[in-house]
């Protein structure tokens, strides 16, 4: 259960911590993600929106519209709230992919 | 307009139109970039645009994305019981009293700065039948649009405004804004409630019928013109 949590949670981490660096719109992210990833994670690229909109309604990330190179763009950045929500599902994230690694690392372990 | 059944299943999945507007304007956006990558990439025409359709997602995954998140919905949507069957007849009464507030507040000033037994002044009484023209005239039937405005833009059950319709008609109906030539230093402002003062509000029956006409009367338009809109979106 706990994983199923998470792993719903991974596009939202790594959403929030691309943001952590600079405000980007949906686009940018998406490209962001596939370059950091190799392209191992690439969902359909339109989904990546309403993830965004309910980051923002529950005030993880804040947006402006911002006219870049003659187009208008809507813009997303971390709030302090966002901030704080990113440390948590980074340190669930670790302590997750430390357990899984030990795992999988195999050796003497206590039965 | 592009991705406008995408925009019609959302709104009748009852995501809040400003969501579903933006939601929209992204993706036309993003589908241009990625039009713009598959011309880069050496495709053109109509197999860059589809090549790039396909990276953003059908309908029905980028539909299936969008309403998994409830607190997308709107609150009319979610709690339409609220927004249609306690809200109307609360913001009758709020409006009601909160507009004759200042009037009263007003005549109470002037009552003490004249001289006793004088008459208001001629603007004061102007300002005050203005009042309440706006109070029995407006509101009800301002706040009847409304209804019908906000669930015709979530693409709601017409039930709802049905229902927020006659439950501001009969709010409506219970209350009528008075102003009587004051005299012995009374104000003479104030709202009658029908169940509690028939009598007085039944005496001014045209008063009350036109207010309850203009109050359904958006429903009444709603059913002449609007049902086959309301139904195609």
């Amino acid at each position: 259960m706990a994983d199923a949590v998470l792993a719903a949670g991974i596009p939202e981490l790594m959403i929030l911590r691309l943001l952590q660096d600079r405000e980007m719109y949906g686009y940018e992210i998406v490209q962001a993600i596939a370059a950091r990833t190799g392209k191992v994670v690439a969902p359909g690229e339109g989904v990546v929106y309403p993830l965004l909109h309910g980051l923002e309604r529950a005030g993880a990330l804040k947006s402006r519209r911002r006219a870049v190179g003659g187009r208008s763009r809507v813009y997303y950045g971390l709030t302090a709230k966002g901030g704080r929500r990113l440390d948590r599902l980074a340190a669930r994230w670790t302590s997750l992919n430390g357990a899984v690694e030990a795992v999988l690392a195999g050796g003497a372990h206590a039965v | 307009m592009r991705f406008e059944a995408l925009a019609e299943t959302l709104l009748k999945g009852g995501i809040a139109p400003r969501h579903v507007r933006r939601y929209v304007g992204e993706l036309s956006d993003h589908l241009d970039d990625l039009v713009r990558r598959q011309q880069e990439a050496g495709y053109h025409g109509d197999e860059a645009v589809l090549r790039a359709r396909a990276l953003l997602g059908d309908d029905r995954e980028l539909a299936a994305a969008m309403l998994a998140e409830p607190t997308l919905k709107s609150w009319p949507a979610r709690l339409p019981w609220l927004f249609f069957g306690l809200f109307p007849p609360l913001a009758v009464i709020a409006l009601f009293f909160l507009t004759i507030l200042p009037v009263v507040g007003l005549a109470v000033l002037l009552r003490d700065a004249l001289p006793h037994g004088a008459a208001m002044p001629d603007w004061f009484r102007a300002l005050a039948y203005g009042v309440t023209g706006i109070a029995n005239l407006l509101f009800a039937p301002g706040l009847a649009v409304l209804m019908i405005t906000a669930a015709r833009h979530r693409r709601l059950a017409m039930g709802w405004p049905v229902l927020g319709t006659l439950l501001i008609a009969a709010t409506g109906a219970q209350f009528q804004v008075g102003f009587g030539t004051p005299g012995n230093g009374h104000i003479g402002l104030g709202a009658l409630l029908w169940l509690w003062h028939a009598p007085a509000t039944m005496w001014n029956g045209p008063l009350a019928l036109a207010q309850l006409l203009l109050t359904l009367a958006p429903l009444a338009l709603l059913w002449r013109g609007g049902m086959t809109r309301w139904t195609q979106g």
